[in-house]
């Protein structure tokens, strides 16, 4: 569901998750998801959102990159992944690599360190 | 719980491998991040003017960048342009200077694993890094030299120091290894490589066991001089100070056990075209020199264009990265450039090892040997260890241990003069910045190996070419035969004896890989060479008129297959009479009505190709018999002048038909080979034909080109033939002030992610060039 709130999360963790990486190693996100999956006790059914909160830091320092080169570098190794030459898909899998572990990672952490999930609101 | 814990190993696991490189997989975590990866060589088209002033710097050093991305240097002295000039070859080029030291030095298993061992052990036994080391020791005893050398290495070793981690060039990342610090014996192993490239091929064990096995047609199928030759140096027939020569050495050679990989080889593709004109030959009264040495069209270029300013010089050219200075190009006073001269400096002898291999036994004389071991690391292996042999006077190349295929149990010692301790960077720098035919003729005189041959203009008018090298007094048929006796000797002969000529009458001078000197000059020598580039180019340049810039470009794009032009009309001569099916018509009108242009999207010249390489096939294949894989075709030219001066030469029949075949059965035999074979070409243009393609180092097919719709291929002065071609194009005309051109086929950056990575290709294919600018120092001011 998109609130306030969810996109808050998104936009705090893919700040820090920008941050960190640019000065210590690409893992970087691991420690940092679980943490932020302890501290909030986000639950389970919202791992999605620590995912998305990666790709999305990934995917801005990619098009800063990407696209004052004009696609080029991400053509090539489009053409190296045999996506032939298709730099959107080499992008979308640059980025599903992270949303995919850093799901992957909130959902474990949560499984581990959130006692249960919030009940649905009746309206 | 099981399933959360095995979830959570998953997930370990999944980074642990994403982490970490698994033998050819890279670490995919680390390459694909945008924070350290792969994205960081996604860079921005920036020519913003730079200044550097690094404590290793006297003074600052500024650097401007033209359109093409070609950085003008200027500095304050000599020693702070290079060391820039290095620091940039390292900025744009560092992998590729990594690995082609690696390749030279025969360490590329360390980081490719156990693929390249064989490689590294012939490149070892080759003793290029004993090569190396005596050049850089000469080097480095020269006083001119050795500051440049070290100012060079400092430069490198700045932009290695200023790398991290998170911005390593992109096929570190690849390839997951780092690079290390750079050091002069890299710089002599640089040069040394491009002497391996040059004078390293020989054909020494091909033609002896081609003369061991057509001991009657030897002399015609690979003659020592053509019939028809124009030679590098037209007026050399009033040669001093040489020998006349006596037949010696014509004992048998041991035939070898016959191997069966390949087809019999044709000689290599690789040559250069360079020229000058006087200006009593151009239309502005002005010289003009042009120069494209023709190498393999690896990415990134072999090449780095660039322009260096400080008071020593100011001088305009490409570099080679991995070493100092300007390797062809001009300055305010005179141009020169290369050619591949061929010559043979390498020879082998035939040596029985004793048992304790402390001597070896070469024609009833003992040589000392001194035993080397190697250590070879091998990426995720033990080390390889091999222990090579050096005698006082060459190398044992193949033993026991690294037998020559077919040649096992034999043992061969190779002497090179490449080993020689020559300081070719000392002549770089003095052609870098001489101002006269003089200062070009002393400038030279230190380059030893390979044999060049030098094209020189001058803004006085002058110009020049001199085949330079260190070369041999031999008896034939020393040097072009494995020997088994005589001594291992070499008597110099003198530099200044070496062949060359200044202003010619006819008003030209030009080289094409072709014989050096006339058939009517007594001295003796060997070598690899081909005359069809060097008669097309005399013709042209031959031409009653005077000629311009534009004309330059158009002779060194030209697509006249020379070749065909003197064989072909006889070849269609000797299948006329006959009934051919309506589909073999068309193909025979196509070569009938074929201009000899090698035009990209024209077909006869696939059929010319066919059809002659058929006919060689016919005419040698069943000769060769066994040692087909071992022996070598005859230069085309030779087959040619033999197909017309004896159409029943006895090598035509076909020993497996009871018939007695001439040329011409052998002419309609191929002619309905190449059509079986055209008729599965389903409308292929030349240029796919023949598949033009730059490909980069590390053999990664997306990190190059195929396919490249250009026309021209091997014996046409456009040589883009499959892998190699013009690696560089240059015209400089001495007008005032001076106006040049250049070309070559990538671009100035070595990272695949640059926009200046392959900007040239495009024009390169379509013979177009840019203007250079040639930069003063008050443009800096």
């Amino acid at each position: 569901m998109i609130t306030m709130k969810n996109v808050l999360m998104i936009l705090g963790l893919s700040a820090l998750n920008f941050l960190f990486s640019l000065y210590t190693q690409w893992w970087i996100f691991v420690p940092l998801v679980i943490l932020w999956v302890a501290l909030f006790q986000i639950p389970r059914s919202r791992s999605v959102l620590s995912g998305m909160a990666i790709a999305l830091s990934w995917l801005t320092m990619i098009l800063f990159r990407d696209i004052p080169n004009q696609h080029i570098l991400s053509t090539r190794m489009a053409n190296l992944f045999g996506l032939k030459g298709n730099y959107i898909l080499f992008i979308g899998f640059n980025v599903f690599i992270p949303f995919l572990l850093a799901t992957w990672t909130a959902y474990l952490s949560a499984t581990i360190t959130v006692t249960k999930d919030p009940v649905p609101k009746k309206r | 719980m099981m399933i959360r814990i095995f979830s959570g190993i998953l997930l370990f696991s999944t980074l642990v491998f994403l982490h970490f490189s698994w033998g050819d997989i890279p670490a995919l975590g680390k390459l694909i991040s945008p924070f350290q990866g792969c994205w960081q060589s996604a860079d921005s088209p920036s020519l913003q003017d730079e200044t550097y002033d690094f404590p290793a710097l006297k003074q600052a050093v500024r650097v401007k960048y033209d359109e093409q991305f070609t950085p003008h240097i200027y500095a304050q002295n000599l020693q702070d342009a290079i060391f820039i000039q290095a620091y940039l070859h390292a900025k744009n080029r560092l992998w590729q200077m990594d690995m082609t030291t690696r390749l030279a030095s025969g360490r590329l298993s360390e980081v490719a694993g156990m693929k390249t061992l064989e490689t590294d052990r012939n490149m070892r036994r080759k003793g290029m890094v004993f090569a190396a080391e005596n050049s850089t020791r000469a080097m480095l005893q020269n006083e001119k030299s050795a500051p440049i050398i070290r100012s060079y290495t400092q430069g490198v070793n700045q932009f290695i120091q200023e790398l991290d981690d998170h911005h390593l060039p992109l096929e570190y990342l690849l390839m997951s290894f780092k690079p290390e610090p750079w050091t002069p014996l890299k710089t002599g192993l640089m040069l040394k490589f491009m002497a391996d490239k040059l004078s390293g091929h020989t054909q020494d064990f091909e033609l002896s066991l081609a003369r061991q096995c057509f001991p009657d047609y030897f002399d015609n199928l690979y003659p020592l001089h053509l019939q028809e030759e124009f030679p590098v140096i037209s007026s050399s027939s009033e040669k001093t100070n040489v020998q006349q020569v006596s037949n010696a050495d014509t004992r048998p050679f041991s035939l070898p056990k016959p191997i069966h990989h390949h087809q019999a080889a044709h000689q290599p593709a690789i040559g250069s075209n360079n020229w000058a004109l006087s200006g009593s030959r151009t239309q502005s009264g002005f010289p003009i020199l042009c120069n494209d040495p023709h190498l393999p069209l690896n990415l990134p270029a072999i090449w780095y264009e660039n322009q260096i300013i400080c008071p020593e010089m100011n001088v305009y050219g490409v570099s080679l990265p991995g070493a100092p200075a300007v390797v062809i190009g001009f300055n305010d006073s005179i141009a020169w450039g290369f050619t591949n001269g061929y010559r043979d400096v390498k020879d082998f002898y035939e040596v029985q090892l004793n048992a304790s291999k402390s001597t070896c036994r070469f024609d009833q004389t003992d040589i000392p040997l001194r035993a080397q071991v190697d250590t070879i690391f091998i990426k995720g292996r033990k080390p390889f260890l091999d222990t090579v042999y050096y005698a006082a006077d060459g190398i044992l190349i193949y033993d026991a241990a690294f037998p020559k295929e077919g040649y096992e149990g034999r043992s061969f010692l190779m002497k090179w003069m490449a080993h020689r301790g020559s300081n070719e960077l000392l002549a770089l720098l003095g052609l870098n910045q001489a101002k006269n035919y003089h200062q070009y003729v002393e400038a030279i005189q230190s380059f030893e190996c390979p044999h060049q041959n030098i094209v020189f203009a001058a803004a006085s008018g002058d110009i020049a070419m001199w085949s330079q090298g260190q070369f041999i007094h031999r008896q034939p048929p020393q040097g072009r035969f494995v020997q088994e006796r005589g001594n291992l000797h070499w008597n110099l002969w003198p530099m200044a004896d070496n062949p060359h000529e200044r202003n010619p009458e006819r008003g030209f001078v030009m080289s094409a890989n072709q014989v050096n000197t006339h058939r009517s000059d007594p001295t003796y020598y060997s070598g690899i060479f081909t005359e069809e580039r060097a008669k097309r180019i005399t013709n042209l340049l031959s031409a009653n008129q005077k000629f311009s810039v534009q004309d330059m470009m158009r002779f060194q794009t030209d697509l006249y297959h020379q070749n065909a032009a003197d064989i072909l009309p006889f070849m269609l001569q000797q299948v006329k009479f006959y009934k051919w099916s309506p589909q073999q018509e068309i193909y025979l009108r196509q070569l009938k009505q074929w201009d000899y242009i090698t035009h990209p999207d024209s077909v006869a010249p696939i059929y010319f190709s066919l059809w002659f390489g058929y006919l060689e096939a016919f005419i040698y294949d069943d000769d060769f018999g066994k040692y087909k894989s071992q022996l070598v075709y005859p230069n085309e030219r030779a087959t040619i002048e033999l197909m017309k001066r004896d159409t029943l030469y006895p090598l035509f029949d076909l020993k497996h038909t009871p018939e007695r075949e001439d040329i011409r059965a052998l002419c309609m035999k191929a002619f309905r080979e190449m059509c079986h074979t055209a008729d599965t070409l389903q409308d292929k243009k030349w240029y796919q034909f023949k598949n033009t393609s730059v490909k980069h180092l590390s053999r990664i097919p997306a990190f190059g080109e195929t396919g490249i719709r250009i026309g021209g291929g091997h014996g046409i002065v456009n040589a883009a033939s499959h892998q190699d071609g013009p690696s560089w194009r240059m015209v400089v005309h001495f007008s005032q002030p001076i106006e040049a051109y250049s070309m070559y086929h990538s671009g100035q950056s070595g990272n695949p992610g640059s926009p200046f990575y392959l900007n040239k290709l495009s024009d390169w294919a379509q013979g177009n060039y840019f203007k250079i600018r040639f930069m003063q120092p008050q443009d800096f001011k």
